[in-house]
């Protein structure tokens, strides 16, 4: 067994990543893209939370990680009542169905 | 013991907090705003009032603070050791005292349009105090965009500037457009800010530091070594690609660029005028930052890929928007594909390499040509957007047909309208031409032959649709019958007409003199970090603001 | 004249009084006030620039192109000026500028008074609107003839646009969107050409140190000139003389108009109203020949040569192919603006064989066509307001019914024709001559086949004035009213003008000739 280090988590935020991109590109509901943006920023956020712990050892990159978290949030809380107001319209969030604006 | 605990915490001294005061000018405007509901109760026209005077107020204090920092240039507020927060010098001051006029006229634009009863406006009455509220939010978010080089600082400005936007732009309930126009630019935006996220934090890792400016000076020497493993360059261009997505998002850049048009059209027009220009401005302030910390060491060598790439952005950006607009039949879409042409013709200046040579007082001519333009953009958008929200409120419809026989309908308007239009594809005597060819110039100087090449044809091919509007004003009458237009509304538009026409031949050598004023006192890096010394010690400290307000 | 019109600041007056004439249409309370503004402002300009005769009348053109005692009426204050940069407002006339400015006063005065019956217009609403744009032409034209710094000279020559582009697309005929855009599109592209031009120009000249827009010390500093004509100076791959050359050649070949950018003259001139197609054939074409005389030649004297033969091979296909396309046209106006092209193709000849005579032969080419070419369109004016319509197999005794009329258009018609005594036969024998004595080798036989263009021109013309103005009076003719005095006003000025350069030639080759002799003396230095 070797020891866990800085790669795997490297390697693991990778993943997210990708998984994060799959989502947002495959998914046509648009609470599931929103599930993807947030794959994708805790992949940031390992990542920076791992490069603190193994490289610079200042603590700015976990300072970071706490404001993305922050704002994932709030993020989050505005899109989710962009679909809201979307659903009270069209019933539905699936965002094939904004093709009102086009050309 | 408690002493201590409050001495490991920064304290800013007072001159630090003077120094940052077109930042608390608005964000006490949003502080004002929220208090007034509360206590004078919930009324649109206070709310309204009080963003004009604040915005006014913020843009005074921009104005006394621009010789006080004059000689500042750079030095950040931050705790001894880490890396400047925030800039104070007069790029990130001359841009806040734009957004802050911009958000002044928007403002007086919705005024307009509440004034006339228009369907929209209806929902903005009601909620005026949440509207301004996120309105100056978004403009506060925008003020950090352009006074900061810190990677956690650049994704906390953005995010300030967009979450309210996304909110404005579907302010609209039980519209089905707004609404759709708002899901858009929420999901194009949430998509971007976390590539950024991503790509923020591989260059913190790979760089152990924050400082776009000590990240930009080791970059670009990792890309110019040529024993740099193509794995490692591969990384770090993912890794540009990602911080680029967020900004490129802001500025609709090709190939961000799908949210622009939707969201023009959708949302009201006070707010496609507000994103149009302001957003815009914000992102291009942020992103020249960035590309001259990166750029900068890399000087004298014309044909490097960073530039090249940023070049090829711009051209294609360009070319999209222009040709994009061709078929277009509401001017407001057509405007909004315009506004993305015209981002492209501001990325240009981005490719521009240039050298501070030690003793000159030459400016950097990226910066001078993009705040010429940039000025006169704002105008040009002010005007072009305010006569298309009057035609709107007037005939309700914003196609190209409700503009037909608008020569003799409302002569002043269609008169103003010309002059922005022709302003916008860049003919003299109007500022545009002015804009366009110190920009030219700046790009001939680099070089950049090609570059100068795209805009002209660009130039040309906008000419067509540009012309399209000005056909349907003069030479297809219709025969509808005459309107009228607040008087307020014809002022404002005349007034940027004016100004175009002002800056276009009487005051275009003061308006570039003092462009390079500005640009001149804004990156003296030359003199921070030379390139074969890096001073990684002496930039993360920062100069006492006492010294810097000494001449 | 008032006090505070000096010898110093007279272009400046005459340059922007239009615009003050402009201000003041806009403000005028009725139609008639309009007219009268906008006419009594154009003579005023023309008046003005009267005063400007006894420099060139006295043959003071000084020893060599561009020196302070061949410019006159100097008048140059810093515009955009940062460190090194250096934009001027730089004003001056010599030999080459002035006899334009007063065709330019002249003509614009006449086609206003050519704009009195705009209420028999097919369009003829916004009159404020269309005498501010007539005025505002005017201003760009005369600028763009007096600006001495090329910076200036394009925001001039830009200004133009737009107006032109109005004055055509709304005032119009039928198909005057088409003709408006086209004009357009096609103007502005050659001025993008011109503009690139300009900034490469700067930045050369920047690189031997000399940071200016100023177009004579372009063509005469020593050092300036070197770098632009060596052949080792590069433009991207290309030779660099010849590239600035070919670019702004270009951009000065579609006002020209040089084949093949020509299309979109016949669509303007026909569209356009006739006031606006006498402005546009008497001087906006006048304005290409001008540009590549004041900026081609002198400042890239080498490249001219490369080029002469290329140039010259283009003056004779227009000399040629405009006057078999006017053969061809059955469409009154729209032959006229075919017998231009044809006779600008004398200027692009006489001006590509470089020698003294081929210069003097075009410049009064582009006189003579100034004068007989708005003429003729005025002609085609008149009987279009009477029969509204432009079919020349329509026609046919027009003479009988209109003998005033008649008389003066023959006399217009032979001026354009060439006719021994007529304005234009100086013009074309000039250039023919300098051709034929031109040094180069192909010059001989395109001025034999040159001359053969004259034969055509006889041709089509005879042939016009046969078909419209001879034989027997048609009976749907027979009541129209003979040309009115202010007709036979504009109509007699521009024919006394005809015969009195076709007389008397030396008189206006005297106002330019020491103007061209410099600028042919700095091919040989």
């Amino acid at each position: 067994m070797t020891s866990i280090g800085l790669q795997h988590y490297l390697l693991l935020a990778a993943a997210l990543f990708c998984l994060g991109i799959l989502t947002m590109t495959l998914k046509r509901n648009a609470i599931g893209i929103l599930i993807g943006v947030e794959l994708i920023l805790n992949a940031a956020n390992l990542n920076l939370v791992a490069f603190t712990r193994y490289r610079t050892g200042a603590i700015d990159g976990q300072i970071v990680a706490v404001f993305i978290i922050l704002l994932a949030a709030a993020e989050a809380a505005i899109a989710i009542a962009i679909f809201m107001n979307f659903y009270n319209s069209l019933a539905t969030i699936d965002v094939d169905r904004a093709d009102q604006l086009q050309g | 013991m408690l002493l201590a605990i409050a001495n490991s915490f920064w304290m800013p001294d007072l001159d630090a907090v003077v120094a940052i005061g077109p930042l608390w000018g608005l964000a006490g405007t949003i502080v004002a705003i929220v208090l007034a509901a509360l206590v004078l109760g919930r009324s649109a026209a206070v709310s309204s009032v009080i963003t004009i005077i604040g915005a006014t107020l913020t843009a005074w204090i921009c104005f006394t603070h621009a010789p006080r920092v004059a000689q500042s240039a750079w030095a950040g507020l931050a705790p001894a050791g880490g890396s400047p927060m925030l800039l104070v010098d007069n790029f990130a001051i001359l841009f806040i005292l734009l957004i802050c006029l911009f958000l002044a006229c928007v403002t007086g634009l919705w005024m307009i349009g509440a004034s006339t009863n228009a369907r929209e406006s209806a929902a903005h009455l009601r909620n005026g105090p949440e509207f301004f509220v996120l309105l100056v939010g978004s403009a506060f978010g925008m003020a950090l965009m352009v006074s900061t080089t810190n990677l956690l600082m650049i994704i906390l400005a953005i995010e300030m500037a967009s979450l309210p936007s996304y909110a404005i732009v579907g302010f609209q309930k039980r519209n089905r457009i707004a609404a759709e126009a708002s899901l858009k630019y929420v999901l194009f935006g949430a998509v971007t800010s976390a590539l950024m996220a991503y790509g923020i934090s591989l260059l913190y890792g790979f760089y152990g530091t924050l400082d776009v400016n000590e990240i930009g000076r080791l970059v670009s020497t990792e890309l110019a070594a040529t024993d740099t493993p193509a794995a490692a360059k591969a990384l770090i261009s993912v890794a540009l690609f990602g911080l680029m997505a967020g900004i490129g998002f802001k500025i609709s850049a090709v190939p961000f660029h799908f949210w622009c048009p939707d969201v023009f059209e959708g949302a009201s027009i006070e707010v496609t005028t507000w994103l149009s220009v302001a957003s815009k401005a914000a992102g291009l302030g942020l992103l020249l930052r960035i590309i001259a910390a990166v750029l900068q060491p890399l000087a004298e060598t014309f044909d490097n890929p960073l530039s090249t790439t940023v070049a090829m952005f711009a051209a294609v950006t360009c070319t999209v928007g222009n040709l994009a607009a061709f078929p277009q039949t509401s001017v407001k879409r057509l405007l909004a594909y315009s506004s993305i042409a015209h981002a492209g013709y501001m990325l240009m200046a981005g490719a521009i390499i240039w050298q501070a040579k030690p003793g000159s007082d030459v400016a950097n001519p990226a910066f001078a040509a993009l705040i010429v333009y940039i000025i006169v953009y704002l105008f040009m958008n002010l005007g072009a957007f305010g006569c298309t929200a009057l035609v709107y409120w007037a005939t309700g419809s914003e196609k190209i047909e409700a503009f037909r026989g608008l020569g003799r309908r409302s002569p002043l308007i269609a008169a103003a309208m010309t002059v922005c239009l022709f302003s916008l594809v860049g003919l003299p005597p109007f500022g545009g031409f002015i804009a366009k060819f110190y920009l030219l110039m700046a790009l001939f100087k680099s070089n950049l032959v090609w570059l100068v090449a795209v805009a002209l044809l660009n130039s040309i091919f906008s000419l067509y649709f540009y012309s399209r509007i000005a056909y349907a004003m003069y030479f297809a009458d219709d025969g509808k019958p005459a309107f009228s237009v607040p008087a307020f509304g014809r002022a404002l538009v005349i007034a940027a007409a004016i100004v175009i026409l002002l800056t276009g031949i009487p005051i275009a050598g003061g308006l570039i003199g003092r462009a390079n004023q500005f640009a001149s006192h804004l990156y003296p890096i030359a003199a921070r970090t030379t390139f074969a010394e890096p001073q990684a010690a002496a930039a993360k400290d920062p100069i006492p603001l006492a010294a810097r307000s000494a001449p | 004249m008032l006090t505070v019109i000096s010898d110093q600041n007279i272009l400046n007056w005459i340059v922007f009084l239009p615009m003050i004439g402009m201000v003041l249409c806009l403000a005028a309370p009725n139609a008639k006030a309009v007219k009268i503004v906008g006419i009594g402002t154009t003579f005023l300009t023309f008046l003005l620039s009267l005063r400007l005769f006894p420099p060139f009348w006295n043959h003071l053109f000084g020893s060599a192109y561009g020196t302070a005692e061949s410019i006159h009426f100097g008048f140059a204050r810093d515009w955009i000026s940062i460190g090194k940069f250096n934009i001027e407002y730089r004003v001056g006339l010599d030999g080459l500028s002035f006899p334009m400015v007063i065709l330019t006063t002249l003509t614009s005065f006449l086609a206003a008074i050519a704009s009195w019956n705009f209420e028999d217009w097919r369009v003829n609403k916004g009159i404020r609107g269309y005498f501010a744009l007539f005025l505002l032409l005017e201003t760009g034209m005369l600028g763009t003839f007096v600006a001495l710094d090329f910076f200036l000279f394009y925001i001039f020559w830009e200004v133009m646009l737009l107006p032109m582009y109005f004055l055509i697309g709304v005032w119009g005929g039928p198909r005057k969107e088409y003709a408006a855009i086209k004009f357009f599109l096609y103007t502005f592209l050659g001025s993008v050409l011109i503009l690139i031009a300009l900034l490469a120009m700067y930045f050369k000249a920047s690189d031997v140190g000399v940071h200016t827009f100023n177009l004579i010390d372009y063509a005469t500093n020593p050092a300036i000139h070197q770098i632009f004509n060596a052949e080792s100076t590069q433009f991207l791959r290309w030779n660099f003389g010849l590239a600035m050359f070919v670019m702004l050649f270009i951009g000065f070949a579609v006002k020209v108009p040089v084949f093949p950018f020509h299309t979109w003259l016949p669509d303007a001139h026909v569209e356009a109203p006739t006031p606006i197609s006498m402005i546009l054939a008497g001087v906006l074409l006048k304005l290409g020949g001008y540009g590549l005389l004041r900026i081609c030649y002198p400042i890239f004297p080498a490249a001219g040569h490369t080029a002469a033969y290329a140039l010259a091979l283009l003056g004779l296909i227009n000399i040629i192919y405009g006057a078999l396309c006017a053969m061809a046209q059955t469409d009154f106006k729209r032959l006229v603006a075919y017998s231009s092209v044809s006779h600008m193709g004398y200027v692009l000849l006489g001006i590509a064989i470089m020698t003294d005579t081929g210069f003097q032969g075009a410049m009064f080419q582009m006189l003579a066509h100034g004068i007989s070419s708005p003429m003729c369109f005025f002609l085609v004016g008149v009987i279009y307001d009477r029969a509204h319509h432009r079919e020349i197999n329509k026609f046919g005794g027009v003479w009988l019914s209109m003998p005033v009329y008649g008389s003066l258009a023959t006399l217009g018609f032979f001026a354009s024709l060439g006719l021994p005594g007529l304005c234009g036969f100086i013009g074309e024998i000039w250039v023919l001559l300098g051709a034929f004595n031109a040094p180069f080798p192909w010059a001989k036989p395109v001025a034999i086949v040159a001359a053969f263009g004259v034969v055509l021109t006889a041709g089509y013309i005879l042939w016009l004035i046969q078909r419209v103005y001879l034989g027997k009076e048609k009976a749907e003719y027979s009541g129209f009213p003979d040309a009115s005095a202010r007709e036979v006003f504009v109509l007699s000025i521009m024919g006394a003008l005809a015969i009195f350069m076709g007389v008397l030639p030396m008189f206006t080759f005297r106002l330019m000739n020491g103007t061209l002799d410099n600028i042919v003396k700095l091919f040989n230095s």
